[in-house]
């Protein structure tokens, strides 16, 4: 089963993702700032990652960073940007960073469930062709 | 910033209603309350920034005046309180409120901005401390109200700026927020001829602690 890594402070949000990810039949993780999500990813390996970017203790662009820097284990692992931030500077940070996509809130919760099936496609291509993702 | 401010809020309504708008079978009356709680949350949250930053603007362009008048501290105070409760129902906000006078003169609009200030500053900075502690008392010709939390705390050397428009502490990194509503507080007081002082210890959290003097009755008139 496909498990989807759900990083955000605002614990509202965290819960309507999660219900959402597990209506289409995905498993959930949670964490509330970028240092608890890096937390999870190395004791859990999440197959995606949706991630906020302001949040306290450590943000998403530098959660994105130890993951590109410290743990490149992790650094095929889609990692989606879900976020308020809507300038041009947070985008280009995300995307720079390694982000599979920015997305701002409020989301077209169809936008992000296409983008999660991409991914999860993707996965299943790849196990099936033995290349790990 | 203050844009992301707003959309948080909005992406909780719009993500709740999505969920329900999407539902393809009957929704259980739990799920429904859930769901409107969160939303009913939201546009709380949402109205609160509103009249913060109506605020802003009324003290930015000195259009904000203070009207006395008697009323209870304690009511305007349990009124905010049950407001955040409504807000941030993962926090435990206790109250000693015994210690007021029944009445006093006040501008009870603008002290409840004051108050709702403090309270959403001690909820915002203390996401993993749920406990939130209110008190109010009376010492001769000043009333006091006091806000404590167990949160983040701040750096020694934040704390001379802390009251200036915009100003963000240092422990506040990534966590959204506007600068503008501890300055709102500051003015509110001293219009009322009152004092705010802080203190905070990085890890352990922060005090607040608003002294208002109480007017003498040909004061208050003055005022009226």
């Amino acid at each position: 089963m496909i498990t989807v890594l759900c990083i955000d402070d605002e614990a509202d949000i965290r819960k309507l993702l999660v219900e959402e990810f597990q209506d289409a039949g995905v498993s959930t993780l949670e964490a509330g700032n970028g240092r608890e999500g890096l937390d999870m990813m190395m004791n859990h390996w999440p197959d995606i990652v949706v991630c906020d970017v302001s949040m306290p203790v450590m943000n998403g662009h530098e959660l994105l960073a130890e993951i590109q820097i410290n743990h490149p284990q992790f650094s095929q692992t889609p990692f989606i940007m879900l976020t308020a931030m809507t300038d041009k500077e947070n985008t280009l940070a995300g995307l720079q960073g390694g982000a599979e996509v920015y997305l701002t809130k409020p989301v077209d919760l169809d936008v992000l469930m296409a983008k999660i099936h991409g991914c999860i496609t993707r996965i299943e291509n790849n196990r099936a062709s033995g290349h790990g993702l | 910033m203050i844009s992301h401010e707003f959309r948080t809020p909005l992406a909780i309504i719009d993500a709740a209603a999505q969920r329900l708008t999407r539902s393809r079978t009957a929704t259980a009356p739990d799920y429904l309350m859930e769901k409107s709680l969160q939303i009913k949350s939201a546009v709380a949250r949402m109205v609160e920034l509103m009249e913060s930053m109506l605020a802003a603007g009324r003290i930015e362009t000195g259009a904000i005046s203070i009207n006395r008048q008697e009323c209870s501290l304690r009511a305007l105070i349990e009124e905010c309180v049950k407001r955040r409760r409504e807000i941030s129902p993962g926090h435990r906000i206790h109250m000693d409120l015994e210690g007021l006078p029944a009445s006093i003169a006040l501008d009870a609009q603008s002290i409840e901005r004051a108050v709702s200030n403090l309270l959403s500053n001690a909820v915002k900075y203390a996401p993993h401390s749920p406990d939130v502690f209110v008190r109010g008392w009376q010492d001769r010709e000043t009333v006091s109200i006091s806000v404590v939390d167990k949160g983040i705390g701040m750096d020694a050397d934040d704390l001379p700026r802390l009251f200036q428009p915009y100003f963000r502490a240092r422990s506040a990194s990534g966590i959204a927020g506007t600068g503008i509503g501890l300055n709102i507080v500051r003015e509110i007081v001293e219009l009322h001829g009152g004092t705010i002082t802080a203190e905070s210890v990085i890890g352990e959290g922060t005090t607040f602690i608003i002294n208002i003097p109480l007017i003498k009755q040909e004061t208050k008139e003055q005022a009226a």
